[in-house]
């Protein structure tokens, strides 16, 4: 029964990962922007989040409502403003503009909050603390279930987004070929812009959980950064499922490896992410892809 | 001046060049609306080039290309596709993990600003026209090299497009797929498209153009009508001299 309830705290962890992970899969996806800033956003939608429960005393649920249009916005300027400058420069270039915008925020985030570490977990009420006893071994968290729940609906959402909708068949066709969707008629600019957009959105709702679940602070981004990456990866990059998969498997294989030795956890992860890359090594083609 | 009044499309003293190479040096080029002309020349006379140049994927070094009296040089090419210009490329470039709909889709939607079902019923259309419908579902990276020339061209009429650029649709094709690519193209001539087509068979071009362009080393050497062109002195030595 250990076993079993490991297998389940996994998935749930590994929900968490894979909602941290969907907007970096989205960025690389559509643009080829590894965004190494991505953790740090994250981290920065938890604070903006802290900063309306600080000031108002509302839930971290309603917060993040209010927080959710503010991180859009921060998307479209950050693309448009930053990235987009970069892109024209080479492969290289995002990379380095990502890296130094993580090491911006980082140090605005110390600046303006100090580094201490905060939680959001008493603000957003019962379902931090919440849990069903099925078993004497296994335990259904309700904060668990929460985040898979999000998770599949936000996987989901984007599946029928890039599936159903006109902006977002003009977001694969850029992905698929950024030249060539211009020669129809797509402003790939604007379709970069939103796809940042809606990659920020989704990393300030992993920052929103992030905070529910435990405590961050102002370098909490880089840790994140890794455990998103290493979903990615898993995923087999740009395939959004696979990501979801992919977070999900590095969950469990944490849990897992928790099983082990409480130390092994975070090992465990690291070890089935290298697997993945040896034995992917030399692969081909990566673009965004709906469906596996 | 007065051809390029009722030109829907020209390009004026246009020059091109990558680093010391010129590529373009001064080419003035008018097409009206319903006609249609070949481009002929040999390779590297800056054909597909100047096809970018009209497109919007190059911006000249000087020059400028005018769209219905509109000064268009400064537009990227999303926008000149939007206001009606279309193009096909020599190596086609679809967008091999969707759907053959799916691309045709993008460019009714995008290009050709339809919405719903005006959106689905051209894109049928362009598919029954480019003999694709039987492929709509499947993948565009699943086809075959001649199935991606007739998706290059579906995508590019799904724009709805009122100049109609096409670079080496018909290389490779069968007696019966060229004379159906003949058809098309004339028929979309005789919608008052104006086209302008780069093509290195040459017998193909004749059946549709009623002007023929020839280029060589960045410039236009002879144009008029095509049997008239195809049988000057220049033209012949301009094949020759770069095939020989």
């Amino acid at each position: 029964m250990t076993f079993v309830n490991a297998v389940l705290q996994g998935i749930f962890l590994g929900a968490f990962y894979a909602v941290l992970a969907c907007g970096l899969s989205i960025m690389f996806g559509v643009m080829r922007i590894i965004n190494l800033a991505h953790g740090d956003i994250a981290v920065l939608g938890a604070y903006v989040v802290f900063f309306i429960v600080e000031h108002t005393g509302v839930s971290a649920f309603v917060a993040f409502a209010v927080a959710l249009p503010v991180m859009i916005l921060l998307g479209y300027v950050l693309q448009l403003t930053v990235l987009e400058r970069s892109l024209k420069a080479g492969i290289l270039t995002p990379l380095l503009a990502t890296f130094g915008l993580s090491i911006v925020i980082q140090n605005l985030l110390q600046l303006t909050f100090s580094p201490d570490v905060h939680s959001l977990g008493s603000s957003a009420g019962l379902i931090t603390t919440s849990s069903w006893q099925v078993t004497s071994g296994l335990s259904v968290s309700a904060l668990g279930m929460v985040i898979l729940v999000v998770a599949v609906v936000v996987f989901g959402a984007l599946q029928l987004f890039l599936s159903r909708t006109r902006a977002g068949w003009m977001m694969r066709a850029t992905a698929e070929d950024a030249d060539a969707a211009e020669l129809v008629g797509i402003d790939s600019r604007a379709v970069y812009a939103r796809a940042t957009a809606i990659a920020v959105a989704i990393a300030a709702l992993g920052g929103l959980f992030l905070g529910i679940r435990s405590v961050f602070g102002p370098l909490s981004g880089p840790t994140q950064l890794i455990f998103a990456f290493e979903a990615v990866v898993i995923g087999g990059m740009g395939s959004l499922w696979g990501t979801l998969l992919g977070g999900l498997a590095l969950g469990v294989a944490q849990t897992l490896g928790a099983q082990i030795h409480p130390q092994f956890a975070v090992m465990a992860g690291h070890l089935l992410f290298l697997a993945v890359l040896i034995v992917r090594f030399g692969g081909g083609r990566v673009v965004l892809r709906t469906g596996r | 001046m007065e051809a390029r009044t009722e030109a829907v499309l020209a390009a004026v003293d246009v020059r091109k060049r990558f680093g010391a190479l010129a590529v373009l040096e001064g080419v003035n080029l008018a097409l009206k609306q319903g006609e249609a002309v070949g481009i002929v020349g040999p390779n590297g006379a800056g054909k597909t080039t100047l096809l970018n140049v009209l497109a919007g994927s190059l911006a000249p070094d000087t020059g400028s290309i005018v769209f219905r009296n509109r000064d268009v040089t400064s537009k990227g090419a999303a926008e000149r596709c939007k206001l009606g210009i279309a193009r096909t490329h020599q190596v086609p470039r679809p967008f091999a993990g969707m759907t053959v709909f799916e691309n045709v889709l993008v460019g009714a939607t995008a290009g050709g600003r339809r919405r719903g079902a005006e959106a689905y019923d051209l894109c049928l259309h362009v598919l029954d026209q480019t003999a694709l419908t039987p492929l709509a579902n499947r993948r565009a990276e699943r086809l075959g090299l001649l199935q991606r020339k007739r998706l290059e061209l579906a995508r590019a009429l799904a724009v709805d497009p009122s100049v109609l650029l096409l670079d080496e649709i018909g290389g490779g094709l069968t007696d019966a797929e060229s004379a159906a690519l003949v058809e098309t193209v004339s028929g979309l001539r005789d919608r008052g498209i104006a086209v302008l087509w780069i093509e290195h068979i040459v017998h193909l071009l004749m059946q549709v153009v009623g002007r023929l362009v020839c280029m060589d080393a960045g410039r236009i050497i002879a144009e008029g009508p095509p049997e008239t062109v195809v049988s000057q002195a220049a033209v012949i030595d301009a094949y020759l001299g770069s095939q020989a």
